[in-house]
């Protein structure tokens, strides 16, 4: 007897627990959603947003409290309120915008009809005059595009010479045209040469690409140079000759710029030599790596090395 | 009696522990802007079907309750007009990247994509809540008249190489993906896909087949000793050749061109809007606003030889406002 009222009992708590706990979460996620069944939630979601300048999103909020609340007078009056308002901010916007475009100012034209469309983003006049703009700058692009197209290569003789037909030839002027798109975007430098690399493994005798990929490393060497970073100058000023792959005229221009940062890194050493004579010779031997044939640069450190 | 008293621990919180909330959804107010409702068994595509006439507009219900899941119990709304069709915010507005893939295999070449990749990104997308529309959709939102899903994505397909049939057709069946494979007609039935192919796969619902010149010769390059008669000739024969074998071929007039090497000019884009042509694609990398003009739309390139990152970089589906 007392063994089945125990079973009976655990039975129960058993239940009780199971209960409780299958409808935890479910009653907690209703319980929250249960707000959005009240109109104030709305109202002052609402205000909130209206007070933030989220106009938009205030007035959806207005109207799903004036679904939950029908005929309410201040849920009516509000939307008519945000509702005249942003009318008068969109004209006003609008107005400028228009004023803006006639002055030739497209890019403050283009912010005026931006943020009319995110008062109202029903505005026809706002989203006609953005495609308008849309369309012109498109164009532009499409004009520098089309300009690549045929300074790079991409006309049927050029390409017959280089062997690619069909699918080749596609992938091939594909693969450079990412490249040429984005050669003066602000994209990731290290990615662009990545792309570079790529693209001339791929067709090693692309030989406007590996220029391509010379200059840039020139151009990062530079940088780093300016960052006083001269190891990996070096490093970039390497990368670049071997870009080139034997091009004399590249390799000698290269050249000029090696010796143009061993001169630089000469004169710091000179200036710095009576103070700081170990810097000076830090200097100097680093010079001496960009251009190990420089004879002025071997004689001081000779001559640093003798005192 | 177990089960008796599990049912009533449950049932009195209004759940059953098997099924969920106990009825069907209730109602709590109706206008002609808004359903407010609980949640019963329904799903968001059942309430799509029941309130929106379309489970396939199901999105509309999941975009308005971002913070409140569509599950059993929950309140939610349902907007049965639609306020955003242009996906204006207060902080940007919404973009639509439109992506271009080309051929399909494990040759490594930058341009093909290999199988794996692909279904890489494809369960990326389904993963990540990226929902794929069809280019058709993209209709409606660049005339400022219907909203899109938010995080939309458009898959297109270039040139009509024959992986396209064995390699990725399968893979979006799978997911259940639309996508818009442009074809050169020269190429058809000439190395590229088969007339059978074209036509299964228009057939399936999921593959719209539009034009992509009859040569793949670039149509903003004049051609070596060609005059502008000439020039102009042959953009015709680029733009209305592809548009009449496809109609004859598959019996549904051609709507989208892409233009070979993403090389478009004014007389090209003249040519497609006096054949009735609605869209325009490019391969100028960025997504697309309501704004943006429909006969130079922007498209990402797909490289086989770049990461899940790159893929993932080309995903822009918000743009923020600068203030």
């Amino acid at each position: 007897m007392v063994s089945i009222r125990l079973l009976f009992l655990s039975v129960f708590v058993a239940a009780i627990l199971i209960g409780s706990g299958c409808a935890h979460d479910k009653r907690r996620d209703g319980r929250a959603s249960a707000a959005y069944a009240d109109p104030s939630t709305w109202m002052s979601a609402a205000e909130t947003h209206q007070r933030r300048g989220d106009l938009q999103q205030a007035l959806f909020e207005y109207r799903v409290a004036r679904t939950l609340v029908k005929q309410d007078t201040d849920i009516d009056n509000a939307i008519r309120r945000l509702e005249k308002h942003i009318t008068e901010q969109t004209e006003q916007l609008t107005k400028r915008g228009k004023g803006a475009m006639r002055q030739g100012k497209t890019s403050k034209a283009g912010r005026l009809y931006l943020e009319t469309l995110s008062l109202d983003p029903n505005h026809k006049d706002a989203l006609a005059a953005l495609r308008k703009l849309d369309e012109e700058s498109s164009k532009r692009a499409m004009e520098r595009k089309v300009a690549l197209s045929k300074r790079n290569g991409t006309g049927r003789g050029r390409r017959q010479k280089k062997g690619l037909q069909g699918y080749e030839e596609e992938a091939y002027t594909y693969s450079r045209q990412a490249i040429l798109q984005t050669e003066n975007g602000p994209g990731n430098v290290r990615e662009f040469i990545k792309e570079l690399e790529k693209h001339i493994q791929k067709y090693p005798h692309d030989l406007a690409l590996r220029r391509l990929l010379s200059k840039t490393h020139v151009k990062q060497a530079k940088k780093t140079y300016q960052a006083e970073k001269y190891d990996r100058t070096l490093n970039y000023l390497e990368k670049a000759e071997r870009a080139v792959n034997g091009d004399k005229t590249k390799i000698n221009a290269i050249a000029r710029v090696r010796k143009e940062f061993a001169k630089a890194l000469y004169i710091k050493g000179v200036r710095s030599s009576r103070e700081e004579p170990e810097q000076a010779l830090r200097y100097w031997k680093q010079a001496l790596k960009f251009d190990p044939e420089d004879k002025r640069i071997r004689l001081r450190i000779q001559n640093m090395q003798r005192m | 009696m177990l089960c008796m008293l599990i049912n009533v621990g449950c049932s009195s919180h209004g759940f059953h522990l098997m099924g969920g909330y106990a009825g069907s959804s209730q109602v709590i107010a109706k206008d002609s802007e808004f359903v407010v409702l609980r949640v019963g068994r329904e799903n968001a595509r059942t309430l799509a079907k029941r309130f929106l006439g379309d489970e396939g507009r199901y999105w509309v219900i999941e975009d308005a309750n971002e913070s409140r899941p569509v599950k059993p119990g929950n309140v939610i709304i349902i907007p049965l007009q639609s306020t955003n069709p242009t996906g204006f915010g207060y902080d940007g507005y919404q973009t639509v990247p439109i992506l271009c893939y080309h051929r399909f295999g494990n040759r490594g070449d930058r341009l093909e994509v290999s199988p794996e990749q692909f279904r890489a990104q494809m369960k990326y997308l389904q993963e990540n809540d990226y929902r794929v529309v069809p280019l058709a959709d993209l209709l409606g939102f660049l005339r400022g008249e219907r909203a899109l899903p938010k995080r939309s994505v458009v898959l297109t397909i270039d040139d009509g190489h024959r992986s396209i049939y064995k390699e990725a057709f399968p893979i979006l069946k799978e997911f259940g993906y639309p996508a818009t494979v442009f074809v050169y007609s020269d190429y058809m039935n000439n190395g590229g896909l088969k007339t059978a192919e074209v036509a299964a796969m228009a057939k399936s619902g999921l593959i719209s087949i539009q034009p992509h010149s009859k040569t793949h010769g670039n149509l903003a390059v004049r051609q070596h000793g060609e005059d502008r008669q000439h020039y102009r000739r042959r953009i015709r024969r680029e733009v209305t050749h592809p548009i009449t074998k496809l109609t004859q071929q598959l019996g549904q007039k051609s709507r989208f061109y892409a233009y070979p090497f993403g090389d478009a000019n004014d007389q090209v884009i003249d040519e497609l809007q006096a054949n009735g042509l609605l869209l325009g694609l490019t391969v100028q990398p960025r997504a697309n606003a309501a704004f943006s003009y429909p006969y130079l739309l922007h498209r990402t390139m797909i490289f086989g030889d770049r990461d899940m990152d790159a893929f993932k970089s080309g995903l822009v589906t918000y743009k923020p406002r600068k203030k």
